[in-house]
């Protein structure tokens, strides 16, 4: 390991550039996709399935860059208890009971891909930089800010502070499982009933 | 769990064994704190979508009376009916929506009651043709709808909601500022409309069902679809670029 300075570029890897660096793509993307939309509905698909590639590619690079392992992001084997613990937060917990009549798949068409991609940027690869940065409190506090920014385009003002709540509730649940299953599952149910 | 704790900023990090079931049950408690937030914050705004993940963009608008340039594209929009059960002489929870989904009625349940022994309610949502002109000042954002409600068999109206209604309408492009209530050439706004400018829907609730529509005011303004700021793009294009130089930089300098 080479030395800057009186520390190492790999710390400073860990301290500054990842997080800043990926921090940046990981709420100006989603940003930038949801304002094209509103602005392009017609090409909608196109800028969706760009915006989502476009992240995904960030977080092969920034893993890639800071020698992060899969287990580190939280892609671990699935387990039963995962998903049982991960639905039952999303239904018992946040999701009202109440709504579940509602609950439809109109609309959702790319849900399953938005719920796997954001979870892999901001419990998986964001968490894990932010975690090597400043610990635990800050992996789950700085996923829960950029998350919420990110969908301050689809999102008013009120509703923001119901994201901003979601994502430490997730960030959360990443943080007590270790995995990106639970908040995963979890994620997607509050989406599902959100959607109607 | 693992917790890390730093010795100092430039110092080792070490596993914080010792924190680590207290840091399980603070995590737990967290948990529970930030859902039961999550409710209650929820309860009080009222606002069932937080997430918009998984957005497609909805079609093309269906026009009872198109722009002369969607006049060759545009597909004419579509009625849509319902009949809600009763149960005990309470109707049950529904929802009503046109074949086209450009607007949608939900009803809690209890919204109807009857007491004479019919067996349902037929709610029937209709594109108003040709469409009423909206008065001065206002400019209609989409069709105007006509929404009643009879009791089945005997066809009696349906006019007494005991619980408010929940309208969702879709509009073209332009925001509009509210749902609005058209009674003649009176276009009352409820005052508790909500828009979703992903979706390119508006919501208000309701006390009375009758003819529906999403409008603006003429001083709001023209432009479409609420328009983003260039310089929001601009900030945020390079924000993406100096992420990525950021990361590029990154892999460049870490040692092999």
């Amino acid at each position: 390991m080479s030395s800057e300075g009186g520390r190492s570029v790999n710390e400073k890897t860990i301290y500054g550039f990842a997080p800043v660096g990926f921090g940046m793509l990981c709420v100006a993307v989603p940003l930038l996709r949801d304002l094209v939309i509103q602005e392009r509905p017609g090409s909608g698909p196109v800028v969706a399935a760009t915006g989502f590639g476009a992240l995904l590619a960030a977080c092969y690079i920034a893993m890639r860059a800071t020698r992060m392992s899969w287990e580190e992001i939280g892609i671990r084997v699935l387990s039963a208890k995962s998903v049982v613990l991960g639905i039952g937060a999303g239904i018992l917990v946040v999701a009202p009971i109440w709504r579940m009549p509602f609950l439809s798949l109109s609309g959702a068409d790319w849900l399953l891909v938005a719920v796997a991609v954001e979870e892999v940027v901001f419990r998986g690869v964001l968490f894990a930089i932010l975690r090597r940065a400043g610990g635990l409190p800050l992996a789950i506090g700085g996923s829960a800010v950029a998350f919420t920014f990110a969908h301050a385009a689809s999102a008013g003002w009120l509703s923001l502070v119901l994201v901003a709540l979601a994502g430490l509730f997730l960030g959360l649940l990443r943080a007590i499982r270790g995995d990106l299953w639970t908040s995963g599952f979890a994620h997607l149910v509050m989406d599902l009933v959100s959607l109607p | 769990m693992d917790l890390w704790i730093r010795a100092s900023r430039d110092g080792p990090r070490q596993p914080a064994v010792i924190l680590e079931s207290r840091a399980r049950v603070l995590a737990w408690v967290g948990l529970l704190m930030v859902a039961t937030a999550f409710l209650v914050v929820r309860q009080a705004i009222g606002g069932p979508r937080p997430y918009l993940d998984g957005y497609t963009p909805p079609p093309p608008y269906r026009w009872v009376s198109p722009p002369p340039n969607l006049a060759k594209s545009n597909q004419p929009p579509t009625s849509g009916t319902t009949t809600i059960g009763l149960t005990d002489g309470s109707s049950d929870a529904a929802g009503a929506f046109t074949d086209d989904g450009q607007i949608t009625v939900s009803f809690n349940p209890g919204t109807f009651t009857d007491s004479t022994g019919q067996t349902g309610v037929l709610v029937q949502i209709t594109p108003l043709v040709p469409q009423p002109a909206s008065p001065a000042g206002v400019i209609a954002d989409g069709n105007v709808y006509s929404m009643k409600a009879t009791f089945v068999p005997n066809g009696k109206p349906a006019t007494e909601l005991h619980t408010p209604v929940l309208l969702d309408m879709r509009y073209p492009s332009h925001k509009p500022d509210a749902i609005y209530r058209v009674d003649g050439k009176n276009w009352t706004p409820l005052d508790n409309s909500t828009v979703q400018e992903l979706l390119l829907t508006i919501d208000a609730r309701s006390t009375q069902l009758g003819t529906f529509a999403a409008a603006h005011q003429a001083s709001s303004g023209t432009s479409q679809g609420g328009g983003a700021n260039p310089l929001m793009f601009l900030a945020l294009g390079l924000a993406v670029i100096i992420g990525v130089a950021l990361l590029a930089g990154l892999k460049i300098r870490r040692p092999l």
